[in-house]
């Protein structure tokens, strides 16, 4: 919701993106209403067409591999993957096991640094934060 | 427990959504454009509500065809206002500036909500913090 560089990446790039975050959703075997909510935000951010969304949807029921997502998958698009599968991952309060291995993996992939993933849940604590005191302010008008 | 960036707005009627997402395509367009990052915008905020895919097609169509505010805040239930005012915020700040046509629509919103200026000041100050926020997470990544 709040301006991103996901959008200007070729569409092919996008879908590629959009592949991974549906494989990211089924990592703990759960999706909850939050990880699609984050996950169905992900999908808006891109501008995928219509038809890919029915696509990516469709992969949330069969979820591609994670070999098969990062297979020839663009950097740009890997690194914003990443990070936006540790805001889904994080969605449902809690980040587990499976799922940080998976975004160690993703990491490493792409090259980034050792405490990339650590970095990113940091950021994504401080973006709830902000959404908390969004939250706070809104809620001060009906007192 | 709280969880990340679920929303109130998520529980309320389609109807309601539909008229919460039909006021950020009037405020986006108010400038007499909607651009890309608006759009990408305004389909992430209609994804992490979780409106109806088949529901969004109607609401692109109103870029064409836009509705009248007045009428839209009559209908909607008036608790949920003070949302689509932040909403709002964020949407006319994405492609860098506030327009002033914009501008005088959120405080249309702003009144409508009973928010007072200072309190309005402090929602463009809450949006200016997201988007630091939100570009952090672009030099974590190398991008």
């Amino acid at each position: 919701m709040l301006p991103d560089i996901i959008h200007k990446l070729p569409r092919d790039e996008r879908f590629a993106y959009a592949r991974l975050l549906a494989f990211m959703t089924r990592v703990d075997n759960e999706l909850s209403v939050s990880e699609m909510a984050m996950f169905e935000q992900r999908l808006g951010n891109a501008l995928l067409s219509p038809k890919q969304r029915e696509m990516i949807r469709l992969a949330l029921k069969n979820p591609p591999t994670l070999e098969s997502c990062l297979e020839g998958m663009g950097e740009e698009a890997g690194r914003l993957a990443l990070r936006d599968s540790v805001l889904m991952a994080a969605a449902d309060g809690t980040v587990d096991e499976d799922e940080r291995e998976v975004l160690e993996e993703i990491a490493a992939h792409f090259g980034l640094v050792d405490d990339a993933v650590e970095q990113l849940l940091q950021w994504t604590v401080e973006g709830y934060n902000w959404m908390d005191s969004g939250f706070e302010l809104l809620n001060g008008l009906s007192e | 427990m709280n969880y990340l960036f679920t929303d109130p707005l998520g529980d309320c009627s389609p109807g309601d959504k539909r008229i919460y997402a039909s006021i950020l395509i009037l405020v986006a367009s108010a400038d007499g454009e909607l651009v890309r990052e608006e759009f990408s915008a305004i389909e992430a905020l209609m994804g992490r509500i979780l409106i109806h895919p088949e529901a969004r097609v109607d609401i692109r169509n109103l870029v064409n065809d836009p509705p009248d505010l007045d009428e839209l805040l009559m209908t909607i239930d008036s608790s949920l206002i003070k949302f689509v005012l932040r909403d709002a915020a964020l949407v006319a700040a994405v492609d860098g500036d506030y327009d002033a046509a914009e501008l005088k629509l959120i405080k249309r919103l702003a009144t409508a909500a009973g928010v007072k200026d200072n309190t309005l000041k402090e929602i463009f100050d809450w949006v200016n913090s997201g988007l630091a926020w939100h570009n952090q997470s672009l030099n974590i990544l190398g991008l």
